[in-house]
């Protein structure tokens, strides 16, 4: 079974005076296929746990396993094939790369470990993300909106088991973004991926499996919406 | 392969950046090449010399023709000629094909019984051996063990560069990275391996060093070739070598195998520059580049200096350098380095002339020539006559014309003796090194005399005159007595009368002079005092001039030509035994250095009245040839180092502003003027330029005191006057200037063509 599992997580930035505590001593699991919403303040966490959830940050301390493997175990290449083909991560902040259209930011992972995009698979993914007219533009000629939907679909084409996203929604209209939301939940229905979704909308926490609630680095509300529960323990 | 496109999309959409990084390999592969060539040219002419002064690398006389098979029928020469002697005898003329640990043994075995070599030395009376030629080509082990050395020097030196242009080619790769760290991040997040990160720096390298090696190569031979040029049009061949020789010997010698190890290293350089950047890239984790945030966190310095002197420009200038310190410093040591470099490259150059100037000076040698102006001791104005007619000849600068006379004192007011000193006014200024009481018309006017006292009598003379505004001398001569008036002279009389004999110097012919002593005494006028400087540096030992070391209490009295022409003292009868004499010697400069020839020929014209006593124009010819040749050695390395200082700096700081782009334009949002905008860009290259400054002036005394330190262990420092503390600080702080421009010129270039942008145009573009 395919599931997360975070166990005494910490993570602390700077020190003495200056020593923040992002996270503090944070564990739960996430079983296979489940959609989990991860609300609380600004400055509670959030960024910091998805990007260790995503190995692209290290914990000060704790351990986070996928499939019960140690995802800070493998050494800097292993977590680099880990990151390309498990976890498809949607920032913030976009963090596209500048240099590359919005069709090459999308298949870049893909590209990446060495196979060639199905361009079917391209035209899908451009038309879901309503991007198909500006394929072939650099980042900086998009609307925050379309940066945001190419990096989410940058997380999706490869099809990950796991879907990390930082308010994916946060530039986008309540349209647009209760598409996004299908669309995740779609490929999550379909592909029984794990997600994590950042938000600061309660319907988009709603629509979700589960609702964590982070505070000061520590998990103070954890609580099922009870609908499509299916897959819950 | 996605590497491969991710860095050609690089390289083409920062297109300013690649073309710098191109430049800065090219400069850096030029620099190397020139030295290169440097090494070959100098190896190569060495190698001319020697093969000029004999073609082969051994000549073996008095062969028998079994010596003579043996020789030819052995396959390690590469070439081999048969000579028949003069007497008969078969002879040999032979290059070295093939290496042998020794030649000379090599050669016994050949030819047994002949004993060429005995394990020392050869046997000149068989064998002519170029012991050069075969050192430089390298075929027995002394040659290769000296090349070894040479080259092992040579990277000594080479070591000095390898800073600058690692310095150069990392500030290339470094820059890229800083400004695409981030971008190296993201890949990461999304899961590029290490090695694919590496790879498509090294890619970017490689690609970039496809352009900038070749055309490094090539810019460095052409450097070379001009630089070539241009030292040897300074002259300097025909100092050493006759023209026909230098046409043949000197020319620029190529060698592709050091072009080949050159762009080799140049390579190396490039893929470890890139390799150390991306490696440094993939140490972070991915978050850490994406944020730009070290795990350590700085503290915030709220007071600056630039904060105090300049307000919240300064202050914000400040922080934007201190915001990346690698690059800061980066800046700051290339900076420093090209400062530092630059003026110790003039101060060198200082010191060689004013070590030449001394050397001349001390020798008394400072001028061009020495001429005679002849005269007799009945024509008092033959000098006048003499330097008026150079003057205006149009060729000459009267360098010193001085005339003198001993005179002693008539009474007690000065003890011992007295110099007259007689200046033409061209030497009148430098007599009294610019510090002369009075100028050389008022003196003429005044028809009297300054008197110069000796430095270490604190006035002493200038009391025991009195005051009394004049000094009574007598002047001794002896007055030639005529061969009537010696027989018409009494026994008494006669016993007065000495005899001088003297030969003459064209004729040979020996003749006797009568003469008898006499004296006069006169009273000359002082019209004021003035320490005595030149003399007492001048002529001679210094420690003659010491109270202890005086032989006799000797004081100057300075006066003009002009006033002596016109004195009653003129006339005075003087011929055997005064120092007046008849020809006068004279030193000149040429007005045109280049017209020697024509000046000869003007003097053969006037040999009545003027002659050539000695020429030193060969001489000071060489001497500016050195110079010249040191000069436009100087003027090359200069340049370059300029050029590696300029495209460092517009590499640096012009990133520097480009990845502001959007934050300077969120400042104008805000509100910022244009004027507030150029203000704090002059601050913070004001920073770079004083910091370099500062580090200058710090490094030159420190290697100055070294220096000196080094001197004095060694005790050279009484010969060298090498060590003056002053001497590079005018040229650091005109360097410095020049940096602080050259800054400004990086800075300001990318700000302006920003600004044909508009703010919301620059704010969302992210570099
Ligand atoms: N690199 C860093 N250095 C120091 N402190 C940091 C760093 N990154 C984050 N923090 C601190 O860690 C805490 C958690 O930050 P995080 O970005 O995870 O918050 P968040 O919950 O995502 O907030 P938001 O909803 O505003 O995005 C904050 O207090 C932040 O100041
Ligand atoms: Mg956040």
């Amino acid at each position: 079974m395919s599931f997360l599992r975070i166990e005494h997580l910490c993570k602390t930035y700077g020190k003495g005076e200056n020593e923040v505590k992002a996270l503090d001593d944070v564990s739960f699991t996430v079983p296979k296929g489940q959609m989990t919403a991860v609300i609380g303040a600004s400055g509670s966490g959030k960024s910091t746990m998805l990007h260790i959830l995503g190995g692209v940050d290290r914990p000060t301390s704790g351990k986070v396993f996928l499939d019960d493997q140690d995802v800070f175990a493998q050494d800097n290449k292993n977590l680099a094939i880990f990151r390309r083909r498990q976890v498809g991560l949607i920032y913030q902040f976009y963090n596209l790369i500048p240099v590359l259209d919005a069709e090459e930011n999308i298949t870049l992972p893909y590209v990446m470990d060495g196979r060639k995009p199905d361009p079917a698979k391209v035209e899908e993914m451009l038309g879901l993300l309503d991007l198909t007219a500006r394929r072939h533009h650099l980042p900086s000629q998009l609307s925050g909106g379309q940066q945001q939907r190419v990096s989410i679909g940058r997380a999706l084409f490869t099809s990950p088991g796991v879907i990390l996203a930082d308010e994916p929604t946060g530039n986008l209209d309540s349209r647009n973004s209760a598409e996004i939301i299908q669309l995740l939940r779609k490929s999550n229905r379909e592909l029984a991926q794990t997600m994590i979704i950042i938000t600061h909308d309660e319907n988009i926490a709603l629509q979700c499996d589960r609702i964590l609630t982070l505070s000061d680095g520590r998990i103070i509300g954890d609580e099922l919406t009870g609908h499509g529960g299916e897959a819950n323990v | 392969m996605f590497e491969r496109l991710l860095a050609s999309r690089y390289i083409r959409t920062q297109k300013r950046h690649s073309i710098l990084t191109i430049c800065s390999i090219a400069i850096a592969m030029a620099l190397m090449t020139i030295l290169f060539t440097a090494l070959s040219t100098y190896r190569g002419i060495e190698r001319g010399i020697a093969y000029d002064a004999a073609p082969y690398h051994a000549k073996i006389y008095d062969l028998t023709p079994e010596e003579w098979e043996a020789l030819s029928s052995c396959g390690d020469f590469s070439e081999l000629h048969r000579f028949t002697e003069p007497d008969g005898s078969i002879a040999a003329e032979l290059m070295f094909g093939k290496y042998h640990e020794n030649q000379g043994e090599f050669l016994n075995s050949l030819l047994p019984g002949k004993e060429i070599y005995d394990g020392l030395s050869y046997n000149d009376e068989i064998i002519d051996y170029n012991a050069d030629l075969v050192r430089l080509d390298l075929v027995d082990l002394n040659g290769r063990a000296r090349a070894v050395q040479t080259i092992a020097l040579f990277y000594v030196y080479v070591i000095f560069l390898v800073l600058a242009l690692r310095m150069i080619i990392d500030t290339a790769f470094e820059v890229s990275s800083k400004e695409r760290e981030r971008q190296f991040g993201v890949l990461q997040s999304v899961g590029a391996t290490p090695r694919q990160i590496v790879r498509i720096i090294s890619l970017e390298g490689l690609t970039l060093s496809a352009v900038g090696i070749p055309a490094g190569l090539l810019l460095g031979l052409l450097l070379s070739f001009a630089a070539f040029k241009a030292i040897l049009s300074s002259g300097i061949a025909e100092v050493f070598f006759s023209p026909d020789k230098a046409a043949k010997l000197l020319h620029l010698h190529i060698s592709p195998l050091l072009l080949i190890l050159a762009a080799v290293t140049g390579l190396v350089w490039v893929l470890l520059s890139a390799y150390g950047t991306g490696m440094r890239v993939v140490r972070m984790s991915p978050i850490e580049a994406i944020t730009g945030k070290n795990a350590r966190v700085r503290r915030v310095r709220r007071h600056t200096l630039f904060g105090l002197l300049f307000g919240w420009k300064g202050k914000l200038a400040s922080r934007n350098n201190r915001r990346q310190p690698k690059r800061f410093i980066i800046t700051v040591v290339s900076l420093t380095l090209s400062v530092t470099l630059f003026s110790s490259f003039s101060v060198v150059l200082d010191e060689v002339q004013t070590t030449y100037d001394d050397a001349i000076r001390s020798n008394g040698l400072d001028y061009d020539m020495e001429l005679i102006v002849h005269g007799s001791p009945e024509d008092p104005h033959a000098l006048q006559n003499g330097l008026t007619l150079l003057r205006d000849s149009g060729y000459f600068e009267i360098h010193e014309a001085v005339d003198s006379v001993f005179l002693s004192s008539a009474d007690e007011s000065i003890t011992g003796h007295c110099l007259i000193l007689y200046e033409a006014p061209e030497c009148y200024d430098r007599a009294f090194e610019g510090g002369a009481p009075m100028s050389y018309d008022e003196l003429t006017q005044s028809g009297g005399y300054i008197l110069m006292q000796p430095a270490y009598d604190n006035g002493t003379y200038a009391d025991s005159l009195g005051g009394s505004g004049s000094v009574a001398l007598t002047y001794r001569y002896g007055r030639v007595v005529s061969d009537e008036e010696y027989d018409a002279m009494t026994d008494a009389q006669r016993e007065n009368v000495l005899e001088k004999t003297g030969t003459d110097d064209e004729t040979g012919e020996v003749s006797t002079v009568r003469y008898v002593k006499e004296s006069k005494d006169i009273e000359l006028s002082i019209v004021a005092e003035a320490e005595e400087r030149r003399y007492a540096e001048e002529w001679g030992n210094a420690d003659w001039y010491t109270e202890e070391g005086t032989s006799s209490d000797l004081v100057y009295l300075v006066s003009t030509l002009d006033a002596y022409n016109d004195t009653e003292y003129a006339n005075f009868p003087s011929d055997v035994s005064t120092y007046l004499s008849g020809d006068h010697y004279i030193s000149v400069n040429l007005r045109d250095f280049d017209a020697h020839h024509k000046a000869l020929s003007f003097i053969d014209a006037h040999s009545d009245i003027v002659s050539v006593d000695m020429d030193l124009y060969d001489m000071q010819l060489q001497v500016r040839t050195v110079i010249a040749a040191v000069r436009i050695g100087c003027t090359f390395l200069s340049v370059l180092i300029a050029l590696i200082a300029i495209v460092n700096l517009v590499n640096i700081l012009s990133t520097g502003i480009l990845n502001r782009k959007s934050e300077l334009a969120a400042m104008q949002c805000l509100g910022m003027t244009r004027g507030q905008l150029c203000g704090m860009t002059v601050i913070e290259c004001l920073q770079y330029a004083l910091t370099a400054c500062i580090v200058s002036l710090l490094l030159s005394e420190a290697i100055l005191m070294l220096t000196s330190m080094m001197l004095r262990y060694m005790e050279l420092s009484e010969q060298m006057s090498f060590v003056q503390y002053a001497a590079p600080v005018p040229k650091i702080l005109i360097s410095s200037a020049a940096a602080f421009l050259a800054a400004l010129a990086a800075s300001f270039l990318p700000l302006w063509q920003m600004q044909k942008e508009s703010l919301t145009e620059q704010i969302r573009s992210v570099e």
